[in-house]
């Protein structure tokens, strides 16, 4: 990111602090979607963001730590949008799909196992979803999530191991419902 | 039959999938909120090459600085560091001092000024007011306490913090402080042992600057009190101060909160520090906001 970019927006440069916007905006959109898991929650949470954003910058001393810190922004964004929302809406429940093979676990993944990710991801806390989409879809390391969530690294190790082992205990409960012919 | 799960790798394709395009009305919502909000102006943006000239200007005199006593009968106690104590009873230059009670002692309910920095040659004062039931002791700090809890206000002279509270009396993880009030809330928020908030500005006495709120661990302390017992000295202390080497004020018991407000007294850095607990009632906390509304800070 042009830090002299980053110094007119924080100088009040509205034109500036717009072209971040567009530059940001696609990948805050995306954490937060994954996070909320809706689209419409997302965009407040992104639209909180950049708004908060836009009042704090001509704190942020660091032009480099911008989009750690619009991270840290978005997913304390993120956590209002849940407690607003009263946690997580039920959601849909998927079919489960009769012609996918439970045992292979090719990239496509098949209707069922989203289904199952899908509710094994909604029974996590927040901030085990928020560290969880900063490692395995952002790529982030535990050190650059600590760094940009302002957490101790022994949190961010913590929250994934935790937020990993429901998700696997999740999905293993419902492939021994499934393999038993039962849906919880 | 549980089948072998790749957990990593079902996560990493499934969070792959869905939207990544934010939206045009969302953009459009945001550039419309633009044009409605106003930035927050930060005190050290506009003068920021200024301050740093200034720092540069005070050179060794500025790294050297003493910072921040709340010097209440504190050179009762320190007379290598200060001279007489210099409470007195009104604002009024020309009121009569007013007696100090012994450490621990009911203070007078009234206003108290203090020369902290007496000893750096500095002839900065704090004057402040307390109400009915508030007391001192050395260590900067004047308090008051009910059902075994305490609540109060210290001035610091942070000279550095420490890596790890409960082993504070090595110096081998001490971090630098830097002479600036950034230097502090940077340090300060670099921190993983405790909880440090988000700064936010301040202005207190007539002099601007930062605050963050530090929240202590609960695990050092096994009852609702001071007691570390794994800690050095069984205390946990987060900093050490130049009045008081590694033996400032320690941290009071499990969460206990401390909201540190970093001053920037033309350029010397004094540390407002009040200090509670998340339970500690309102009208406490209420007294406690009143005595740093009360202070003024003189050159």
């Amino acid at each position: 990111m042009d830090p002299n970019l980053i110094d007119r927006a924080r100088r009040g440069d509205r034109e500036a602090f717009t072209t971040l916007v567009l530059s940001l905006g696609d990948r805050l959109y995306s954490v937060a979607y994954r996070i909320l898991r809706d689209t419409s929650s997302a965009e407040d949470a992104v639209q909180q963001t950049f708004m908060t954003a836009w009042r704090e910058l001509p704190k942020l001393r660091d032009e480099s730590r911008l989009e750690a810190w619009l991270y840290r922004l978005l997913v304390n964004a993120c956590y209002a949008e849940i407690r607003h929302t009263g946690r997580w809406q039920p959601g849909l429940r998927l079919v489960t799909d009769l012609d996918a093979d439970p045992s292979s676990e090719g990239a496509q993944l098949s209707v069922e196992r989203r289904d199952e990710l899908e509710r094994g991801f909604r029974r996590l806390s927040g901030e085990q979803r928020a560290v969880l989409v900063m490692h395995h879809y952002l790529g982030l390391s535990g050190a650059e999530i600590a760094e940009a969530l302002g957490l101790s690294p022994g949190t961010v190790r913590s929250r994934l191991h935790y937020a990993r082992q429901q998700m696997r205990a999740a999905l293993e409960a419902d492939s021994r419902s499934i393999a038993t012919g039962g849906m919880a | 039959m549980t089948r072998h799960i790749n957990v990593d790798r079902a996560l990493e394709d499934w969070l792959a999938e869905g939207p990544s395009q934010l939206p045009d009305r969302a953009i459009d919502a945001i550039v419309r909120q633009l044009d409605k909000t106003q930035q927050r102006k930060h005190w050290w943006l506009p003068g920021r090459e200024q301050m740093n000239r200034t720092i540069f200007a005070l050179g060794g005199a500025a790294a050297a600085v003493v910072v921040a006593v709340l010097a209440l009968g504190l050179y009762y106690n320190q007379p290598g560091v200060g001279g007489q104590p210099t409470a007195t009873a009104t604002p009024s230059p020309t009121a009569s001092p007013r007696p100090v009670p012994e450490e621990g002692g009911d203070l007078q309910p009234g206003t108290y000024v203090a020369e902290p920095l007496q000893g750096a040659g500095n002839g900065l004062t704090v004057t402040f007011t307390v109400p009915e039931g508030w007391k001192w002791i050395a260590g900067n700090v004047v308090y008051a306490e009910r059902d075994g809890k305490n609540w109060g206000i210290q001035l610091e002279d942070i000279t550095s913090l420490n890596g790890d509270p409960c082993d504070w009396s090595g110096t081998a993880d001490d971090v630098s402080v830097g002479t600036t009030v950034e230097d502090l809330v940077e340090a300060l928020g670099a921190q993983t042992a405790y909880e440090v908030s988000e700064p936010i500005d301040v202005a207190i006495g007539g002099y601007s600057g930062t605050r963050v709120d530090i929240i202590h661990p609960t695990e050092p302390f096994t009852r609702q009190d001071s007691a570390a017992p794994g800690c050095d000295d069984g205390r946990y202390r987060i900093w050490s101060s130049a009045v008081h080497g590694p033996h400032p004020i320690y941290a009071q018991g499990p969460a206990n909160r401390w909201q540190a407000n970093i001053l920037d007294v033309d350029g010397t850095r004094l540390v407002v520090v009040a200090n509670d607990f998340p339970d500690t009632a309102a009208e406490d906390r209420a007294e406690m906001d009143a005595i740093i509304d009360s202070i003024v800070i003189g050159p």
